[in-house]
């Protein structure tokens, strides 16, 4: 039996496969260039990634929630599918083990600074083989209940620093020019494009026909979870420590204490966005099994899954050792190759089909 | 997807691993008596507690032969209603009689005993030797009668001494599966409420009975159900448990998938919510499936008090589960990983305890839950006379001692205490022994990865439950998948006016538990009640 996930289910999934990365890698990107303006920065980038949600969600409700490579195949040719399938496979992998090594450099900064990262990398690999394994509807299940406990931390977050906010760190407002804006959601964007997802979960939604408010209503809720943390902290702390601190949103949470009873609250913080992480990281995995599934016609999913989990693993390992290698590719590299897979290629496919399909009708109305 | 791993269990048992069976295949009886006592004495061998008693002699017109298992019959009953009438009758004696209207006369007039029937082959007939029947042969007849005379030894109605409760009924089932049927009878007066009965086992031949409301209960998980019974291949069914690993869900998993009880009420409620009642003869715990994650943390206590303490106590169980899984394992990462969590003064305190402790956290812990868990063993096993005795030892000189003698720190005893006490409070002992396992996996885990390293667990432990089923239907439903208006009986126990569907288990319709046209709030209630009173 395929499994089946519901709307709010996938618009869950859409948010877990931004927001945890983007909570920790963004807020310097975007106070870099910025600074006080950075929720505008958020804003602009949020328009962006809603075309491009609108755009993964016309292909979705035009092929009917098809499986994205074999629909290609069907529609245009075989070879063409394959090409395009290894290119997104490249692409699955290649964001998997960035994705895996940023959460192993947080978690060899912040939380386990003795534990080898090989270690970390095996334990996180295990666990998503796991989550994939177990199919998009556990993954799914997990994910949503890990999205609603965002209702018990939210309250406790705002409440805990409610004493260190000051609105005037945000002023001036609008100081920054519109090239400004544009240069520094140039990053932002890339991250939101990763609603494209969805092209591979598209065969598991209960009702494809609804991808496009699956992807806003993700999209939106991304929106104002970066919005509270990017606000919290340059109302905290101001402008200009956003740009020197690693993981500005992290260090918010360093300084809510409830009483004198319990203190560095960042631990518990940081344990909830670790099982967030995971969950990003084995949709992820899901997703780049799927792609090769279809790119290759394969029905099992045992060895490709592990095989597949192998490769993200040793490339997170030695391509991106370096942390300021993965800095710099997320500062320049990311936009280039995500606007590529995640919006151009969409885009190309999707004018193909309109052109296709306006040919037909005129073909029809002649006939 | 398919599972990493597959459970042997009968479901999916390969038809060469068939248990050797007792029975052979159907062999008919024979016309004549002395053939069919022959055959009989021989199918049961020299069994001291198998009674043939023949009526009449060899050469009469028609003898008679009377065959039970003495233990299991009625004696009275076989004395009074069968071999009085037989021996008395001189009905049985007139010439004309042929051998087909003896055997009427028998079945219909002679013998006084409600429930009759026929039988027609030795294996049919052994087995209603076997539930307690007493069989008639005549001569000339190649069927036989089986009177039911069953009335063996049984253990009368008790208070249940696993599911205790303060207000609520004080009945438990007993090995009887006629008093089982008979007990939720009494509490469901429905045509609706359906026994089917099979049997299990190839030597034990255990009858169980399942027990559905017809119109509520799933048609879906019943059918499965029914093929998980008819699939069981054993030679055996000593206990509920036999049944819930044969026919549970999930393989390996640790976590139960069927709630197994000895409160009937507990039972009714649960058919009454469409769930399936399993009855097993021989045992006094009955199981009820489909099965999720949150009907573990239900008790029937929850129905019998007010909505408010029940909410506050359910949630009470729930932070118990957590604490009981994770108390020793926060305890080993914060104090081995994380010790700026602790606020300095604590720090300190817990320092100063640890100072002259020679082992890590880890080994500390895991020393005092295994003593624990001896002490625990110990407690079921001893005779209750110095159960007493061995409590005081264990827990307060063994403890004390530890302490003082520098091996464990005070702190410690505290936390396994403490955790071993929530373990307590976690109603349905299936999911209390998981979590003491998973405990110990748990206190390793943060031995080694400290906080991310319970995380890691967890989120696996989620990913695990997240993708079992029983009986098709998800485990943590009605939280994943989400269905808000099944949350009132999860986490809180919305008052019943407010309950007024029954969850809608996997492909069955939401029914209806209560009019809601027109509705009455409890207000208006009293209001009515007092002019229902008035003459």
């Amino acid at each position: 039996m395929i499994q089946k996930i519901s709307t709010a289910q996938a618009a869950m999934l859409v948010f877990n496969a931004i927001a945890p990365t983007a909570t920790v890698v963004l807020p310097i990107i975007l106070g870099t260039y910025l600074e006080q303006d950075s929720p505008i920065g958020i804003l602009f980038s949020a328009c962006v990634g809603m075309a491009i949600a609108a755009l993964i969600g016309s292909i979705i409700k035009y092929n009917q929630g098809a499986p994205f490579l074999e629909w290609i195949g069907k529609r245009s040719s075989r070879w063409l599918a394959v090409v395009l399938g290894i290119f997104l496979l490249q692409y699955y992998l290649d964001a998997s083990a960035a994705i895996m090594r940023e959460f192993v450099n947080f978690l060899k900064d912040n939380v386990l600074l003795q534990t080898p990262v090989f270690v970390l990398v095996g334990t996180s690999l295990l666990i998503i083989i796991y989550a994939a394994h177990k199919g998009i509807e556990a993954i799914a299940r997990v994910n949503s209940i890990l999205v609603l406990l965002y209702l018990l931390f939210l309250p406790s977050f705002m409440f805990g620093l409610g004493d260190y906010l000051n609105v005037h760190r945000l002023l001036p407002m609008f100081q920054h020019s519109f090239a400004s804006v544009t240069l520094a959601s140039l990053t932002p964007v890339a991250w939101m494009s990763e609603v494209s997802i969805l092209l591979f979960l598209a065969p598991y939604l209960k009702s494809p026909d609804k991808a496009r408010r699956i992807g806003w209503i993700g999209l939106l809720f991304v929106t104002v979870i970066m919005q509270i943390i990017m606000l919290t902290t340059l109302m905290t702390f101001g402008p200009e420590y956003l740009k020197s601190s690693t993981y500005p949103g992290f260090v918010t949470f360093d300084i809510i204490h409830f009483g004198n009873f319990w203190e560095n609250l960042n631990i518990v913080f940081i344990s909830y966005w670790i099982l967030s992480v995971y969950m990003k990281l084995a949709m992820f995995l899901f997703a780049t099994l799927e792609c090769f599934k279809q790119t290759f016609r394969v029905r099992e999913n045992g060895p490709y899954l592990i095989g597949l989990a192998l490769i993200i693993a040793a490339e997170c390992l030695f391509t991106w050792k370096q942390p300021a290698k993965l800095n710099e590719f997320n500062a320049q590299g990311r936009f280039p190759v995500y606007m590529l897979i995640n919006v151009l290629i969409p885009l190309s496919i999707y004018l193909c089909c309109l052109v296709k399909r306006t040919v037909a009708k005129r073909k029809g109305q002649a006939a | 997807m398919k599972p990493l791993f597959t459970f042997n269990n009968s479901k999916k048992a390969p038809k060469n691993d068939q248990p050797d069976r007792a029975v052979p295949v159907s062999r008919p009886l024979s016309h004549s008596l002395e053939a069919n006592l022959l055959e009989l004495q021989q199918g049961v061998g020299k069994s001291s507690d198998v009674v043939f008693r023949r009526i009449g002699q060899i050469t009469d017109k028609f003898p008679l032969a009377l065959v039970y298992i003495n233990g299991l019959v009625n004696s009275d009953k076989v004395n009074q209603a069968i071999l009085q009438p037989l021996t008395e009758s001189t009905d049985l004696k007139e010439k004309e009689m042929t051998a087909e209207a003896a055997f009427n006369l028998i079945q219909d007039q002679i013998v006084k005993v409600s429930d009759m029937a026929e039988l027609k082959t030795f294996e049919t007939l052994q087995a209603s030797l076997f539930e307690g029947n007493t069989v008639i042969l005549t001569e000339g007849m190649n069927r036989a009668l089986a009177a039911d005379t069953a009335g063996w030894e049984k253990r009368s109605i008790t208070e249940p001494s696993s599911h205790g409760v303060i207000r609520g009924p004080k009945e438990s089932f007993t090995e009887d599966l006629r008093t089982g049927t008979a007990l939720l009878r009494r509490r469901i007066k429905s045509p609706d409420l359906r026994v089917e009965e099979y049997k299990i086992g190839q030597r034990t031949q255990t009858s169980i009975a399942i027990v559905y409301l017809k119109g509520i209960a799933d048609e879906e998980v019943l059918a499965e159900l029914r093929r998980r019974l008819n699939g069981i291949n054993t030679d055996r069914v000593l206990g509920s448990n036999y049944i819930e690993e044969l026919i549970g869900d999930g393989g390996l998993t640790p976590f139960p998938t069927i709630q197994n009880t000895e409160r009937p009420d507990a039972i009714a409620g649960g058919v009454l919510e469409g769930q399936i009642g399993i009855l097993i003869d021989g045992t006094p715990f009955s199981l009820l499936a489909p099965s999720v994650f949150f009907n573990f943390f239900q008790s029937v206590e929850d129905y019998n008090q007010r909505f408010d303490i029940s909410s506050f106590l359910r949630i009470i169980r729930y932070l118990s589960f957590f604490v009981s899984m994770m108390l020793p394992a926060l305890y080993i990462a914060i104090t081995t990983f994380h010790q700026e969590m602790v606020p300095t003064t604590l720090l300190v305190s817990l320092a100063a305890q640890r100072e002259g402790v020679p082992f890590p956290a880890l080994i500390e812990a895991l020393m005092m839950e295994l003593t624990f868990d001896v002490l625990r063993e110990a407690g079921v096993r001893m005779p209750r006379a110095i159960g007493p005795a061995i409590s005081i030892v264990g827990a307060l000189v063994l403890g004390q001692a530890a302490v003082q003698a520098g091996l464990v720190s005070a702190a410690m005893v505290i936390v396994v205490s403490f955790t071993a006490i929530c373990n307590f409070v976690i109603p349905a002992q299936t999911m209390a022994n998981v979590i003491r396992l998973l405990r110990f996996l748990m206190m390793l885990i943060a031995g080694i990865l400290g906080l991310f390293g319970i995380m890691s667990f967890l989120i696996v432990l989620l990913i695990h439950m997240a993708g079992l089923h029983s009986f098709g239907v998800p485990y943590l439903k009605p939280v994943a998948p989400m269905t808000p208006r099944y949350l009132k009986d999860i986490f809180i126990r919305a008052p019943h006016w407010m309950m007024k569907t029954r969850p809608k288990i996997a492909a069955a319709q939401e029914t209806q538990k209560q009019s809601s046209v027109p509705e009455v709030k409890p207000a208006d209630r009293s209001s009515q009640h007092k002019e229902d009173d008035s003459p």
